[in-house]
């Protein structure tokens, strides 16, 4: 099994085996440019224990597979979670955001939906009160502004929405 | 610096001191940019050039710090993100990318752009906008206009602020109509953020159909197309009724005569307007006395001119469907349509303004256009023929999928 040399943004180096590695679009498109190295990749926008956590979730999905997910599936509302992902997404905000970061830039979609399906359910059947709370954040809005909004809120609150 | 917390931790792959560093060589940014909008967002680099060169950059210049590639399509995400004004971001980004390449013309020799860029020139001025101790009340509240947007960014200490645009529209994608209505009333940023039209395009096919839809051109955006699909919320007119027996909180009516033969009809509450979008409601069959031939029950749209005392749907400009199956406008006799109806039926109307249609559903399944040549305003109607006969709107319906 061929390895390849990660080198974190803290200059950690990783050996990965590569099909691992591949799993993250970015780092296969790198390895198809360049062809074969011995030399560490350089991936400057990730910290060495963000990318610990993806070489993680990269191994255990290439151990496990999930099954392809049909055309159909793609069609629902993807806000399911399998347990072991759920496991994983369970860490502090900044990781979670830095996870998502670093999943964009590797283009890993699994790991990018499954930590963007993570904080659209921190959010989702929350008052907006609760989602301040939750991301530690201020109501900007003024009285009137407020107000305004919750007028042009008031629409087809049917019961398919 | 003054950097919160969660600035911080954010930047814990960034080398913060150096950026701002940058900032302090530049002591009067005023003078030579206006003022920059500030992304404080992380937008990631992905440079191949680095890579073939195959040496770690590390060394020479912050290889993880916030850079902004020219051309990449990162740019939009940078500059968009920010909850504030999307005309004054698209502005600003100008402003900011001229900025980045004077920079790099001014103090680089080095023909990487790249590693000049990752120094971080943009993040100029804000840091010094924030820690400026405002002597009078009057001069901060002065500031604070001229720098509004500034201040506002730098007023959040929110995490979800700093991911690109892309992302947060993927986040929005998995949150329904509801959720998204409530990040409205968060605060700015989020409802930006809730505002976006891939969102809203999203939720545009997610809930109501096919992707061969194309925006109208009468809608300026998605959200206010998804908008203009509602349900009908009038009730039946208590005066325009004919002979007809309302209950129900006027939601049923009822056949008030008790002989054969004597058409009535009562229409909606509420007008549908013309360029007024698509508007749905169902009607629920309570009792359709099933004794009689003929066009005993007419379930449709009226004009305004329709005479609504002892009238039969159809004959008097009206559009509909009858309970055999049949349709008419405008004409006692009507062609076959669909399925006939019944008793404990459930007929579902949908009048498509843009399109001046009009389509029915029995029980939740679509019979199909049965109009288009709604070119006026109009109002739900029914025609019932005897004693006993009634219908109601039913209360809330759930708008449908436009096609199955």
């Amino acid at each position: 099994m061929s390895t390849i040399k990660l080198e974190s943004a803290d200059e950690k180096v990783f050996e990965v085996e590569r099909d691992i590695a591949c799993m993250a679009v970015t780092i296969k498109n790198m390895l198809e440019d360049i062809g074969e190295t011995d030399t560490a990749i350089p991936l400057p926008n990730v910290t060495s224990n963000i990318l610990e956590k993806v070489l993680e979730y990269c191994k255990h999905h290439k151990e496990h597979p999930t099954p392809q997910q049909d055309e159909k599936k793609d069609e629902k509302r993807l806000d399911d979670i399998p347990p072991w992902d759920r496991e994983f997404c369970k860490v502090d905000q900044p990781t979670l955001f830095e996870l998502i970061l670093a999943a964009n830039y590797l283009d890993i979609k699994p790991l990018l939906d499954v930590t963007c399906k993570t904080v659209a359910n921190m959010i989702r059947g929350k008052t907006p009160e609760e989602i301040r709370k939750i991301f530690n954040i201020k109501n900007d809005f003024t009285p009137e502004e407020e107000e305004q909004i919750r007028k042009e809120n008031e629409w087809c609150e049917d019961k398919g929405n | 610096m003054n950097h919160t917390a969660a600035g911080n931790n954010f930047n814990n792959n960034i080398t913060s001191n150096q950026i701002f560093d940058t900032n302090r060589l530049n002591p009067n940014p005023s003078t030579t940019t206006p003022p920059i909008l500030i992304p404080r967002m992380a937008t990631l680099e992905y440079d191949r050039t680095s890579l073939t060169s195959s040496t770690s950059s590390s060394s020479s210049s912050s290889p993880c710090s916030l850079s902004s590639t020219p051309g990449s399509t990162w740019k939009k995400a940078q500059f968009q993100t920010m909850g504030i004004n999307g005309d004054t971001l698209m502005a600003s980004c100008h402003l900011n990318n001229n900025n980045i390449n004077n920079t790099n013309n001014n103090n680089n020799n080095n023909n990487e752009n790249q590693r000049s860029l990752e120094m971080g020139q943009p993040f100029t001025s804000s840091d010094q906008i924030l820690n400026h101790q405002y002597s009078t009340e009057a001069e901060k509240q002065l500031h604070e206009e001229q720098s509004s947007h500034i201040e506002q960014l730098h007023e959040y200490d929110l995490q979800l602020e700093y991911l690109p645009v892309e992302i947060l529209t993927t986040i929005c994608k998995f949150l329904d109509v509801k959720c998204i209505k409530c990040l409205f009333l968060v605060n700015r940023f989020f409802k930006e953020m809730a505002d976006d039209e891939d969102v809203w395009k999203h939720l545009f096919f997610d809930r109501f159909g096919p992707k061969n839809i194309k925006l109208p051109k009468l809608h300026l955006s998605w959200k206010s197309f998804y908008r203009s699909h509602k349900t009908y919320k009038g009730r039946w007119d208590t005066i325009k009724k004919g002979k007809m027996v309302l209950s129900n909180n006027e939601r049923t009516v009822t056949h008030g005569g008790d002989y054969l033969g004597s058409y009535q009809s009562v229409r909606g509450s509420e007008r549908i307007e013309l360029d007024s979008g698509c508007t749905y409601w169902e009607v629920y069959v309570e009792s359709l006395n099933f004794n009689q031939t003929g066009f005993h029950l007419v379930i449709g749209v009226i004009p305004e001119s329709f005479p609504v005392w002892q009238s039969y749907l159809t004959s008097n400009g009206g559009w509909g469907y009858l309970a055999d199956g049949r349709k008419a406008n405008n004409s006692g006799n009507g062609v076959p349509f669909a399925k006939p109806f019944a008793q404990g039926d459930r007929v579902g109307l949908l009048v498509d303004m843009n399109q001046h249609t009009l389509s029915y559903y029995l029980n939740g399944v679509v019979q199909g256009v049965a109009f288009k040549n709604l070119e006026q305003p109009v109002y739900p109607g029914v025609s019932l023929l005897t004693g006993g006969q009634s219908v109601s709107f039913i209360e809330d319906p759930s708008f449908p999928r436009l096609y199955q």
